[in-house]
């Protein structure tokens, strides 16, 4: 303790006159003052008073960012020092608080690049909120804003986000659950030479996200069927059929009548929206079919699909009311007038075709190309009634399209399903990509002042899962990703939502514990090391697996996953020592032998991006992205204000 | 027509009313035609139970243009492929008790087999393995010309009797020996026939079959015929085609 005499203060003792004593008489006059005596000795010092400065230690219960104690007193016992009990005043200068922390305090966070790419994340998500939600607050100095006032632009914002979206487009990656969304980041990274888990597809640098519960009303895993009419209706219903609600009883035509829901794609067309519905499956297959279809079952493609009492009851196969869209839609709701879907790209040329070998396609790949049984050439019959419109069935008249000048497109490129993408060059008369098929639509959609509502659906990444090949999920995936960035490219974020999910997931893990940057189709090699890990069996094991499927197939360089259907069903272990699992051929062990792999029941993500993007978040029904789309577009009040006009 | 005399006698009978022109040339078509096949197969193997174990079966050949079909009326399937303009091959199985059928995109592998060599199919024995036999004999003019092919080795024996117009198995035979363990396993042809309404109302059946494409097993799990497709008799590899002393395919090089 350092003590210090700040003063001493000197005593001065003043001496007093002194008076003679008489009788008590009247008082006499005060005599006059006597003469000062002389001055009395000098009193005794006085104490020494003292004050004690401490310096305080970050962390002080009274100074916690350091400081000083100040003691004041009196030297009662003249030693010099101040003790504590001689302390009769504490005050304390306290240093100010620390409002930042320098990079020198805290190197092992502030300078490392994972907590850097963090805080710009909250600085970028920050941002996307305010964008999104307070556009002109954003724009200003929002941190002088209070909070009330920020509360009154958020409710002005959030009111004047309904209709911002002109233009709506829903990709659907049929099957592509969490995992493979991880999978497909990881082995498009390693294409490129990096690890691959830092990666990002396209869509996952949406800013904004969420998650869908798939269930259907009857099933815990659910099917394309359910759940794309759960997407484009808002409604959830039964597995297996198809835009309408779970009334009807599967494969019973009677029960349909007073169950048909209306579409966002319906409402577009009655907005006076140009319409797409693009797929890389059979356009008449499930995922497509829910955005224009009302069917008891998911498997009525075409005619000869329907049992007789279907027909005779009067229920329409799947591709007669793709063709019939303009008219079913207009006999339907009373005082519209919409114009038909005005593009339309997919696989499933034979539910359009007759059981006639005369009708085959250039590219034909059966002997009868066509199913039709009622002798009905539906490609023709679309001809007929869109004079205007361009019917393509390969790649040569997919390119020959003149996109600025074509309002009407119907491309039917392959008999059954498109190519995987893996396979798409083995294909007879070629076929585009899905990537090339979004931005020829885009290209024509984008004509109409009113804008447009488009669905893409990558159709093949769940018929690669359920084959048990990674391989051709993954890349299909990673075609899809490219697909979506062309839309992006080409749309404008300010008047275009575009809305990226799943329909559902597959039972395909990620597992062990592989190190960084190890071969996502490889096997595990942990951390560390460079040889494979080894299960309790002593055998090598993959990554990526399937709970249930066909199991391990060594189909070496071949790249049609379906190909896996020819093998017998092989579940369990295998020796992989000696096999290349990144092959296009090799097929993932399963654990539960099946016929085919199984959807999962998990959760699916939801990417979003544009006007009404904020409103995916958190964990939704699945029927939340209907009213994501009509929220954002406007669509049922744009089709109201149409149908009474 | 329904054989059981020797099929020079069989053909002579075809041929009959064909004009002495016709005689030196076959105006049958080999691309329209049914052929049914008795098959035999033989093991005296010591490691049987019963010592000369005997098999035998029959195949139906169907072509029609640039399909054809082998029917096993035993497991009551038929396999078909579609032969396409880009030299592609389509297969399609059918099973004929549930009148159901899966198809598979052209040139994709089955049963680790990818199709490539259409004569093997169209055939039953590829056109590669025929130029590796010997012509040891050939007699015969137009449709009944007939050709002796044999490839003796150490262990083996190849004959084929071939009849080069119609592009036909008339009899195939082929021994392995082993040691004291003989396998012998014979191909006869016996039923010819050339009836276009016949050929047309086997493959009317078929097309009216209900068809799966192989892509959609996966999607409908509540089709008990779907779900238990494979363990309803799957042809077994390489049961239409020819094995090598090495117990190999002998098709064309291609090995399961």
């Amino acid at each position: 303790m350092k003590n210090l005499n700040l003063s001493l203060v000197a005593l001065a003792v003043i001496g007093l006159s002194a008076c003679s004593d008489g009788d008590d008489g009247a008082n006499g006059t005060n005599g006059t003052d006597g003469t000062n005596g002389a001055d009395g000795s000098n009193g005794s010092n006085g104490s020494t008073s003292l004050i004690v400065q401490t310096a305080l230690t970050i962390g002080d219960a009274n100074c916690p960012n350091s400081g000083v104690q100040i003691d004041s007193g009196i030297d009662a016992d003249s030693d010099g020092a101040l003790q504590t009990a001689e302390i009769t005043a504490t005050e304390y200068v306290c240093a100010p608080g620390n409002t930042e922390v320098s990079t020198s305090e805290i190197l092992t966070s502030v300078n490392n690049d994972w907590f850097v790419a963090g805080q710009q994340e909250i600085t970028t998500a920050r941002q996307n909120w305010l964008n999104a939600t307070m556009p002109n607050l954003a724009a200003s100095n929002s941190a002088k804003k209070s909070a009330q006032s920020v509360a009154a632009v958020n409710a002005s914002a959030l009111n004047e986000l309904r209709g911002s979206a002109k233009n709506v487009i829903l990709f659907v990656g049929d099957g592509m659950g969490i995992s493979t969304v991880t999978a497909a980041r990881i082995l498009e990274g390693q294409m490129q030479g990096k690890n691959g888990e830092e990666h990002n597809l396209s869509f996952d640098t949406f800013p904004f996200a969420g998650l869908a519960k798939t269930y259907n009303v009857d099933a815990q895993t659910p099917d394309s069927a359910g759940t794309m009419t759960a997407m484009m209706s808002g409604v959830k219903t039964d597995a297996g059929i198809l835009g309408v609600d779970e009334n009807v009883e599967r494969g019973d035509c009677s029960t349909v009548a007073g169950t048909e829901l209306i579409t966002a794609l319906e409402l577009a067309e009655i907005a006076g929206k140009s319409t797409g519905v693009i797929s890389t499956a059979r356009i008449t297959h499930a995922t497509p079919a829910a955005t224009y279809a009302k069917s008891a079952d998911r498997n009525w493609e075409d005619i000869s699909d329907m049992p007789e009492e279907a027909v005779t009851a009067g229920c329409k196969d799947i591709a007669d009311q793709l063709v019939n869209f303009e008219v079913n839609l207009e006999a339907r709701i009373n005082g519209i007038d919409v114009d038909g879907i005005d593009v339309v790209m997919g696989g499933g040329r034979r539910h359009f075709l007759p059981k006639d070998a005369a009708y085959n396609s250039a590219d034909a790949v059966s002997s009868v190309e066509g199913d039709r049984t009622d002798g009905r050439d539906l490609t023709a019959e679309w001809q007929a009634t869109y004079t205007d419109g361009v019917y393509v069935m390969d790649q040569a008249g997919f390119d020959a399209i003149d996109a600025a000048n074509t309002t009407r497109v119907m491309g039917l490129f392959n008999e059954s399903h498109m190519q995987y993408e893996a396979d798409r060059a083995n294909d007879v008369a070629g076929e585009p990509s899905v990537a090339e098929m979004t931005a020829k639509a885009i290209d024509i959609l984008d004509n109409n002042d009113e804008g447009f509502f488009l669905t893409v659906e990558s159709g093949r990444i769940d018929h690669g899962h359920h084959a048990g090949s990674a391989y051709n999920a993954l890349t299909d995936t990673l075609a899809f990703s490219d697909a979506i960035a062309k839309a992006v490219e080409m749309t404008d974020m300010s008047d275009t939502l575009i809305i990226v999910t799943a329909d559902h997931g597959h039972v395909f893990t990620i597992a062990g514990y592989p190190k960084r940057g190890n071969p996502i189709l490889g096997t595990v090699v942990g951390i560390g090391s460079e040889e494979p890990s080894t299960a309790s069996d002593g055998m090598p094991y993959t990554t990526l697996g399937y709970t249930n499927g066909r199991g391990f197939k060594n189909l070496g360089t071949e790249t049609d996953a379906d190909a896996g259907y020819g093998e017998d069903i092989t579940a369990g272990r295998f020796d992989l020592t000696d096999v290349d699992t990144a092959s296009s051929g090799f097929h993932q062990e399963s654990l539960v032998p099946t016929s085919s792999e199984t959807h999962a029941g998990e959760d699916v993500g939801i990417y979003a991006y544009g006007p009404g993007a904020m409103l995916v978040n958190g964990t939704n029904e699945q029927s939340v992205i209907y009213h994501i789309m009509d929220f954002a577009a406007d669509l049922t009040n744009k089709a109201n204000a149409a149908q009474t006009n | 027509m329904k054989l059981s005399l020797p099929l020079s006698f069989m053909l002579s009978s075809l041929l009959i009313t064909l004009s002495s022109a016709a005689e030196a040339q076959c105006e049958l078509s080999p691309s329209n035609l049914q052929a049914s096949y008795q098959l035999t197969s033989s093991d005296n193997s010591p490691n049987l139970s019963s010592k000369n174990s005997s098999h035998t079966s029959q195949l139906n050949l169907w072509r029609q243009g640039n399909t054809v079909a082998h029917q096993y009326p035993q497991t009551d399937i038929t396999e078909s492929w579609f032969l396409l303009n880009n030299k592609q091959i389509k297969p399609t199985r059918f099973f004929d008790h549930y009148q159901r059928g899966i198809e598979y995109q052209p040139g994709e592998v089955v049963h680790g087999k990818s199709e490539h060599d259409w004569s093997y199919r169209y055939q039953f024995i590829s056109d590669k393995l025929i130029s590796q036999l010997t012509l040891s004999a050939e007699t015969g003019k137009g449709c009944e010309r007939q050709q002796v092919l044999t490839q003796t080795s150490t262990n083996s024996k190849i004959e084929l009797v071939w009849l080069p117009e119609l592009q036909l198995i008339s009899r195939f035979s082929w021994t392995k020996n082993q040691g004291k363990h003989q396998t012998h396993e014979q191909w006869q042809l016996t039923e010819l026939s050339h009836d276009a309404n016949k050929i047309t109302a086997f493959f009317k059946q078929l097309n009216h079959y209900n068809m799966t494409d192989y892509a959609d097993i996966g999607d409908d799990h509540s089709d008990e015929f779907l779900t238990k497709m494979v363990t309803l008799g799957f042809v077994e590899h390489g049961a239409s085609g020819f094995y090598d002393t090495e117990g190999k395919a002998i098709s064309d090089g291609h090995s399961h």
